[in-house]
């Protein structure tokens, strides 16, 4: 009888512990589905018009071109308004970035403390902005599942500079894409919430055309509008330095 | 002249090829007028006096900026025009008011205009030639190794605005490495400012003030100044400026070494001749004009600079070696029945002296940015001696989405001798609101409040403290 309590107990906790690691393993399956999703093409030029929102319901807008390659070099370039125009920031792997301010004629690296600021007076910050694979930057667990989404609670993984205490990132278990990520700050409080929508095929690739970022706080919003998009165009690598960054 | 010909040559032949690329010249323009842009702002600048003996208005400039610029796929042109009404005040007689060159004042001026060609002889290589800004540095405005283009000291507020230089930029990358050649072949010196601030710049000396004669001591006193300012010979040798710079990147740092074979930002004293030399009043007192001879000594720069990120702050800085020319002043007193006489004044030592600055920058949370530089040796200085120091705070506070900037704590101090604080010292302080109402359009409104000893720069402008408004829409 004592001999049946312990296997009993035994088999127990090898069920949990295994259906705890078969969690964690689905949570990281379904973030690395989600990054292959998100970073299938093997490069993509994008158009894009940002409307940004304040709490009276002024709009003002952006318009600015981004190529990425991979998953990780992003290089951006303001095209309107014309007081912005020309100013871009290149965004590579180690979080490396280096801003172009034409006024200046210069190039320079910029300090980690600009990544959590505003981008450009919109709700994203140069963090959103950059080019990242979550699974590289993100240790998942899945916190809810119903018939349409996934929920995951990303925690960032040590060493990683974020001013995010975690992320609850909603996936479309359809396509695997994530229509909805809510950003907590150090206090816990969730700050900011991002909402992808007029998710389209492209070609073979999945894309929301819209996304829109809220400040909880500031009660201000940016929309995001893809106003034009390529797929494997076959961006050079020489398109990701400073050299072209100033052009 | 021959090789400026081939280049020349060559240089159209290149553009041939481009357009070959385009499937013909026709093409090739067509390809330019079609991505012709047309950008510019417009902008006011209102200075008004509050410190007497100087309230009146300051300083006034409206500009409109013009930039038509071109990019196709391996050829770049880009220019800005400037288009000014700055305030006249030379009319003199009422018959003057029908000359429309002194009643408007205006001033249209070709700040840039520059033509680029890509992967000119090789993947990689890339030629700029025309007039432009080649600018060195890693600091915020305040860079030591940014010698290749004279400085436009026209408005001494617009901290590190510098002339176009007529040159040739040669620039090869390879990865995250660069090194750019570059041949400025002609000098032209940095604009000063107007008159009533000139005096922060002018380079300093002294006369003596009596003088021995068959045994007799005679004191000097000085009837009138006058200046002749001499340029170089306009040879290659002696006129033109040159650089080369190297930089790569190492993890989050920009690194770059350069070195530039320019001339020092302000001429300085070389000879000063004693006219109409006359005795006053049979006492033993000399009465004289004095005219000087003013050049531009040549200084070899060898430069050094950093930019990047230690945890989350931002770091530069940036080192200038310099090695000048010497300059003695010699004082020509041949109107007193003598020779030529070399004074003992050295006005610059061949000695290599040091500038250089250290910069740190930090967004704190609530959208609260602070820019901090230490310099040493600002931008007219020179010697080891001559070096003063400079801290600079420039800090501002964005809300309502980057529609408001406010910029209450900028300030500048200034210390000349710090055995010696009390009497040599300067502070400015530079607060500004900015407010933009649209996409494109800013309004500024500020004070600058400055407080010194006479013996420091910006102490001799103590008296000219100001407020402002400012307004700029781009288009």
């Amino acid at each position: 009888m004592k001999k049946n309590l312990v296997l009993s107990s035994l088999i127990l906790v090898f069920i949990m512990i295994h259906g705890v690691t078969m969690g964690q393993k689905d949570a990281m399956q379904i973030l690395q589905n989600v990054d292959n999703m998100l970073n299938a093409p093997k490069d993509q030029s994008l158009t894009v018009v940002t409307y940004i929102v304040d709490r009276r319901g002024n709009e003002s807008t952006r318009e600015l071109t981004m190529l990425q390659k991979g998953s990780d070099k992003r290089i951006v370039k303001f095209l309107a308004p014309a007081d912005q125009k020309g100013i871009g920031f290149l965004s590579l792997p180690g979080d490396n970035l280096t801003l172009y301010m034409p006024a200046y004629r210069k190039t320079r690296k910029v300090g980690g403390h600009v990544k959590n600021t505003k981008f450009a007076g919109t709700d994203y910050t140069y963090e959103d902005m950059e080019a990242k694979r979550y699974t590289e930057r993100y240790d998942p667990e899945l916190i809810e599942t119903n018939n349409d989404n996934w929920v995951l609670e990303l925690i960032p993984k040590d060493g990683i500079r974020t001013d995010y205490t975690k992320l609850h990132m909603t996936i479309r278990r359809s396509d695997n894409y994530p229509v909805k990520i809510a950003y907590f700050d150090k206090a816990g409080v969730m700050v900011k919430t991002l909402e992808s929508s007029n998710i389209q095929k492209t070609g073979e690739y999945w894309l929301a055309r819209q996304t829109k970022m809220t400040d909880l706080k500031t009660k201000t919003s940016t929309k995001m509008e893809i106003t034009n998009v390529k797929f494997d165009i076959g961006i050079n690598d020489d398109v990701f330095t400073e050299r072209y960054l100033m052009r | 002249m021959k090789r400026i010909f081939l280049l020349l040559l060559w240089l159209g032949l290149q553009i041939f090829g481009f357009a070959q690329e385009y499937g013909g010249a026709s093409d090739y323009f067509g390809s330019v007028l079609e991505n012709l842009n047309w950008d510019g702002y417009f902008y006011s600048d209102d200075r008004f006096g509050v410190t007497s003996p100087n309230k009146k208005m300051m300083f006034q400039e409206y500009r409109l900026s013009l930039k038509p610029s071109v990019k196709t796929r391996r050829t770049a042109f880009s220019s800005e025009i400037w288009v000014r009404s700055m305030p006249g005040g030379s009319i003199t007689s009422y018959t003057q008011l029908s000359d429309r060159k002194k009643t408007f004042l205006t001033d249209v001026e070709l700040r840039e205009a520059w033509f680029e060609v890509y992967d000119i002889f090789a993947k990689g290589l890339d030629l700029r030639i025309g007039k432009q800004r080649i600018a060195w540095g890693t600091a915020d405005r305040l860079n030591p190794t940014d010698n290749i283009n004279p400085y436009d000291l026209e408005d001494i507020w617009d901290f590190g605005r510098h002339l176009s230089s007529n040159s040739a930029k040669l620039t090869y990358y390879k990865n995250n490495f660069y090194v750019s050649g570059v041949f400025v072949p002609a000098f032209s010196p940095s604009a000063a400012p107007d008159m009533e601030w000139m005096s922060a710049f002018m380079p300093e000396f002294s006369m003596p003030d009596e003088y021995d004669f068959n045994g007799i001591n005679y004191k000097l006193i000085n009837k009138s100044f006058d200046d002749f300012l001499l340029m170089p010979d306009k040879t290659i040798k002696k006129s033109s400026t040159m650089g080369l710079r190297t930089g790569l990147n190492i993890g989050s740092f920009n690194l770059s070494a350069s070195f530039a074979h320019s001339f020092d930002v302000m001429p300085s004293p070389s000879k000063a001749h004693l006219t109409d030399v006359e005795r006053v009043q049979d006492k033993n007192i000399l009465s004289y004009n004095l005219d000087v001879e003013l050049k531009y000594p040549r200084m070899n720069i060898l430069g050094f600079d950093f930019a990047g990120s230690l945890a989350t702050v931002g770091v530069w800085g940036e080192a200038a070696l310099f090695f000048p020319e010497i300059i003695q002043m010699a004082v020509d007193m041949r109107y007193m029945g003598l020779n030529i006489r070399v004074m003992d004044s050295t006005v610059i030592d061949n000695k290599p002296y040091l500038k250089y600055v250290l910069g740190l920058d930090y967004t704190f949370p609530h959208n609260i940015y602070a820019n901090f530089q230490y310099l040493h040796g600002f931008f007219h200085e020179n010697g080891t001696a001559g070096l003063n120091d400079y801290f600079v705070l420039a800090a501002d506070w964005k809300v309502f989405q980057e529609k408001l900037k406010i910029s209450p704590f900028n300030f500048c101090i200034q210390v000349n001798d710090w055995s010696d604080l009390s009497n040599e010292y300067a502070w400015i302080l530079l607060p500004e609101v900015t407010y933009q109402p649209a996409g494109g359009v800013e309004l500024t409104a500020g004070a600058r409040i400055i407080n010194g000893t006479g013996s420091t720069m910006f102490g001799k402008l103590k008296d000219k403290d100001h407020v402002l408004l400012k307004c700029k829409i781009s288009f």
